[in-house]
């Protein structure tokens, strides 16, 4: 995830908590979202048609700006495409499901899917665990302390993609980079020279390490302000139960952080399953076939062997797969949700 | 409410619209009868600027008025971005190509026909050049320059091990290489050697007899595991192993810059990059300036390393809409007078004529007589997206980190090749 992205995504935080509410409507804790829930019928009862009209104007640019690239992808991905239809020398010639079948029989895809999903979930999983973790370390420390903290992440949230990769790659140099240089000093360690990225599983751990680096923040900043609407009571009240810190937080703090959570997970999946630039760049533009993830082999297929058909179908087939992946995620978490709160 | 939402979607059409304007209203600014735009690599900004506004002037006098724009890029994205435009009715009016990268092109009939007869030197091209140009025996280019590959030492390191002469055998050169490592130590690169560098790796290959890809029957199929090829190669791991002690991943875009650095003894590289290497720009210990010589390549096989005959073409896209005056600029640059400066740069000329010249003067001899022994990729189809896709580069690599044996490599490698080579 880059800082770029998830500038811009900090619109979407508010979008996913209606359904929650929605889903879960009976026996929920007191909760202060309650009021922006108890307000939607009201503005809802009022006209049907004047909001959508209200919409059009937006709905149409949206469905011009997302939709037309999506049914181009669609129709390309079902198309013998390479340069002479680019460039208009040829008709572009249907090809049926030819594309898809030529990639769902390659080897090399199955490995490029299993070596992005875990990525992608290693990723996630390391942002959420240490996001949780800063952002519950920095509500016991000092205002000043956490001021420091919350610079310090906006700063890093705030560094370009592609910065932040260069910078790493020079960390990470396997001649001049300081992390060889710093790890040598320990006693019994000689890594003077060693290169990160002769290995692929080793080079992905450094490209994790930079995507967490740059998706934490956004997670930290996220769940400190959700950390806020935990109810002392119930924690007070959890501890005079006998509960300890992790009673109080498995049993209080995180069902009320549900939906943040829930959010937050899903987020990070998406962006994590799309990381792009930290392996291109890191890579100098043409990664290795250890380091191809979905993302930047569909790129190979398509922009390297000029085969826009075939990309297409990889490009289509990471959406599914993601949709697949994300919808299974969400349901399940929604599941415990209702368990727990019915018990 | 209908009424409503038929004036939303009024508006909505209404800005849609405004949006179509501001793109038609630019569509101009794309190259038209006195435009041109001009799409050359970084070696020209980098290493002959003064070539290109010479053309610019020359071209500026016979046609006052006329816009000339330059766009340099790097050689792992142009192709890319050229893919891209070409696709598009702004394209550029010339650009350079590789010359491995002309066939593909030329076969899909992206590029213009020239008329040899409009430039300077044209019946005394070099063949390697003049091959790469024509296709159906029309000519859809013109050849800019060639570059030949030399080896570039330093001097002082040599004598520092007691070595006076540069090596005229590959034998002496490994035993000079052995000292002089011995010398400095293991954290210096006795042969700075990138492990991508396909065109270093290649001649090892085409010096023991083998080759990257062969046709038969009509069809191409790669042929780096015959034991030829596996011979070559072995070569090369066995340098790469011994001298080049540097990051095992990297390809040879920044070797200058490297080589500049002063911790190596040795390159063996295109033959500006010795002299560009010495540029106080790139000279970090002011070394290289007067100790960097460049000698001829000897080869395992006992006889000059046969070199990567590379070189650079100039082309018109066919959907230009200035394409005469295209012509002219490329003779302009290109033509007797560039190619005289382009030789001052350390270039090989697009010329035999020159070149002759050139074998004469001590100065220039080296690159010239290198660049008797040499090869050149495999004329398929397919060949340019062998090289987009880096099978030979990601071969070199893996054998040169020790990650797969040469022989899984190269096998690797061909199949790679295989899957691609016969593709128009």
């Amino acid at each position: 995830m880059s800082a770029a992205e998830t500038t811009t995504a900090e619109v979407p935080p508010a979008r996913p908590s209606p359904p929650p509410d929605s889903g879960a409507s009976s026996g929920r804790p007191e909760g202060p979202r309650r009021v922006s829930a108890g307000a939607r019928p009201g503005a809802a009862r009022g006209a049907s048609a004047v909001p959508w009209a209200l919409l059009a104007p937006c709905l149409l640019v949206l469905v011009l700006v997302l939709g037309y690239p999506l049914v181009r992808l669609v129709t390309l991905s079902f198309q013998e495409f390479g340069q002479s239809q680019l460039w208009g020398f040829k008709p572009a010639e249907p090809a049926g499901f030819d594309n898809f079948s030529k990639v769902l029989g390659d080897g090399e895809f199955w490995a490029v899917v299993l070596r992005t999903v875990i990525f992608a979930a290693g990723s996630v999983i390391v942002t959420m665990v240490l996001g949780m973790l800063v952002a519950l370390v920095l509500q016991r420390v000092s205002p000043w302390v956490k001021t420091l903290v919350n610079i310090a992440l906006v700063a890093s949230w705030g560094m370009p993609v592609i910065v932040a990769t260069t910078i790493y790659k020079w960390m990470f140099d396997s001649d001049y980079g300081i992390l060889n240089y710093l790890l040598s000093k320990l006693p019994g360690v000689d890594l003077i020279g060693h290169n990160w990225f002769a290995s692929g599983p080793q080079g992905l751990a450094v490209i994790m390490l930079l995507v967490v680096w740059g998706a934490v923040p956004f997670v930290v900043i996220t769940l400190t302000a959700g950390l806020t609407q935990v109810p002392k009571e119930l924690e007070e009240a959890a501890r005079l139960d006998g509960a300890g810190s992790w009673g109080v937080f498995r049993n209080v703090t995180v069902p009320v952080l549900k939906p943040i959570l829930v959010m937050l997970t899903t987020l990070s999946v998406i962006w994590d399953m799309g990381v792009f630039p930290q392996v291109f760049v890191m890579r100098g533009g043409h990664p290795e076939a250890e380091f191809q993830l979905l993302t930047t082999y569909s790129y190979d297929r398509a922009f390297q062997v000029n085969d826009y058909g075939g990309g297409s179908a990889i490009a289509l087939l990471t959406v599914v797969l993601l949709l697949g992946v994300v919808a299974v995620y969400m349901r399940q978490m929604l599941r415990i949700g209702d368990v727990e709160e019915s018990a | 409410m209908k009424r409503k939402l038929t004036a939303a979607i009024g508006i909505a059409g209404l800005m849609v619209s405004i949006a179509a304007c501001g793109g038609s209203s630019e569509k101009a600014g794309g190259s038209g009868e006195n435009k041109l735009t001009v799409w050359l690599t970084v070696d020209a900004q980098n290493n002959w600027p003064q070539l290109v506004k010479d053309a610019d002037a020359a071209l500026k006098k016979k046609h006052p008025g006329v816009k000339i724009t330059h766009e340099y890029y790097g050689w792992p994205d142009k192709n890319t971005k050229l893919d891209a435009v070409l696709a598009t009715d702004k394209v550029p009016d010339v650009v350079e190509m590789g010359n491995t990268e002309m066939l593909g092109y030329m076969v899909k009939g992206a590029f213009a026909e020239v008329d040899p007869s409009k430039f300077d030197h044209s019946d005394g091209w070099l063949d390697g050049l003049k091959a790469s140009v024509t296709y159906d025996g029309k000519t859809y280019g013109v050849p800019y320059y060639a570059g030949g590959r030399v080896a570039n030492w330093r001097k002082d390191i040599a004598a520092a091990s007691g070595i006076k002469d540069t090596p005229k055998s590959y034998s002496e050169l490994l035993s000079d290489l052995d000292k002089i490592q011995k010398k400095q130590g293991s954290g210096f690169n006795a042969w700075y050697q990138p492990t991508r560098d396909w065109y270093a790796g290649m001649s090892f290959v085409y010096d023991a007899g083998g080759a990257i890809a062969k046709e038969q029957g009509g069809t191409w199929k790669g042929t780096l595991s015959s034991p030829e090829s596996l011979k070559g190669l072995g070569e090369f791991k066995k340098v790469i192993d011994a001298y080049m002690h540097g990051d095992k991943t990297k390809d040879e875009s920044d070797r200058y810059i490297v080589y500049g650095q002063g911790k190596s003894a040795m390159i063996f590289a295109a033959a500006w990059e010795g002299a560009t290497s010495a540029d106080p720009k790139n000279d970090k210990t002011g070394k290289l300036k007067d100790n960097a010589v460049n000698f001829v390549m000897p080869g395992p096989s006992g006889k000059n390393m046969p070199v990567f005959l590379g070189g650079s073409d100039l082309a018109i896209p066919v959907k230009s809409g200035a394409q005469d005056l295209a012509a002219e600029w490329i003779n302009d640059f290109a033509g007797a007078k560039g190619q005289k400066g382009l030789m001052a740069k350390g270039n090989l000329p697009n010329d035999k004529a020159d070149l002759e010249t050139q074998k004469k003067d001590p100065a220039t001899a080296v690159p010239a007589i290198a660049a008797e022994s040499n090869w050149f990729v495999p004329m398929a189809p397919g060949w340019g997206q062998v090289e987009k896709a880096q099978v030979l580069q990601t071969m070199l690599q893996n054998i040169g980190t020790g990650k797969q044996s040469v022989e899984a490599a190269a096998k690797t490698a061909d199949a790679a090749i295989d899957k691609v080579i016969n593709n128009k």
